[in-house]
């Protein structure tokens, strides 16, 4: 019984793939307009200063693109590593661990790990069911695979 | 050329997923630890306090079972759902009625809801419910043992592709 629901779970992971992906690249993508533009939310980070202003830049490109599906191991590659500069750059001077703002004693650096592992997962799945890539594949094959 | 990429690279996508569950566990566990026994920073909440103190006890065991791959789908199921309970109910709180924070799910001092770590666990665990949790897992440890006492080995994830 658990073997079918697992057999039967597993034929939504192509799908679930893609909806995580889409989540995850479009909080990335508020995170680069938030560094880069002060959009949604003002990070106060001043126009082409280094080394964050840039960071919202790249955030921002792979973000669409990751969002999108489009070139997504790619993207992902870059987006993984750029967080682990972020992580060991940014946050692990701050304190140990990694839960907890600061003021708290953690160093803020959560998501960081968490963006840097979960766009580590995607280079390596692409960008499941639905995403452009999965489409241009398709047209340029003759069939979805 | 990059098909023959793509195809290596999915070759890995089990071990990957695995360390990508063993990270997001253990952040998860800590979560559950630093509310529960205020280890390795912060408070420990008092004990029976609703909901924070109900909320550590879940991510703390079931932080440990995803990081150990133990009954995997079932505790990713239940932690992606606590998530999204904790992100409605404290984050962006329509579901409690009165309180007003921000829509978007940023850093708290800098104006958001402090929701984003919440979002991302939520749908990170989603997905290893319907994964399972990949090569390194004592899940697959168990499944090899009774695979090889005669029973069907169709529970193996086989990659992300249909």
């Amino acid at each position: 019984m658990t073997t079918d629901l697992d057999a039967r779970l597993n034929t939504y992971s192509p799908a679930v793939l893609s909806l995580f992906r889409v989540v995850f690249g479009f909080l990335f993508t508020l995170f680069g307009t938030s560094h880069a533009f002060g959009w949604p939310i003002d990070f106060g980070i001043p126009t082409g200063s280094w080394p964050v202003w840039w960071a919202g830049v790249i955030e921002l490109v792979t973000g669409v693109l990751i969002t999108l599906g489009l070139c997504t191991r790619i993207a992902a590659f870059i987006a993984s590593g750029l967080m682990a500069v972020a992580y060991f750059w940014q946050h692990q001077p701050l304190g140990l661990w990694p839960i907890g703002p600061p003021q708290m004693g953690g160093n803020g650096g959560a998501e960081s790990i968490l963006f840097c592992f979960a766009f580590f997962l995607l280079v390596f799945t692409g960008g499941g069911a639905y995403a452009l890539d999965a489409r241009l594949r398709g047209s340029r094959v003759g069939s979805a695979r | 050329m990059t098909t023959k990429i793509d195809t290596r690279l999915a070759g890995y996508a089990s071990p990957v997923l695995s360390i990508f569950r063993i990270v997001f566990g253990l952040l998860y566990t800590l979560h559950g630890s630093m509310k529960l026994f205020g280890w390795p920073i912060g408070t420990a909440v008092p004990t029976g306090t609703w909901p924070f103190w109900f909320a550590a006890l879940i991510e703390f065991v079931l932080g440990l079972l995803i990081v150990a791959g133990l009954f995997t789908r079932i505790a990713a199921f239940i932690a992606s759902g606590e998530m999204a309970f904790a992100y409605f109910y404290q984050h962006w709180p329509p579901l409690k009625g009165g309180a007003s924070s921000s829509f978007w799910p940023f850093d708290r001092q800098l104006g958001g809801n402090g929701g984003e770590l919440v979002i991302m666990f939520c749908f990170a665990f989603l997905l290893i419910a319907t994964t399972g949790a990949g090569a390194l897992s004592v899940d697959a440890r168990r499944r090899r043992r009774v695979a090889t006492a005669g029973a069907a080995p169709r529970r193996q994830f086989r990659g992300f592709r249909r």
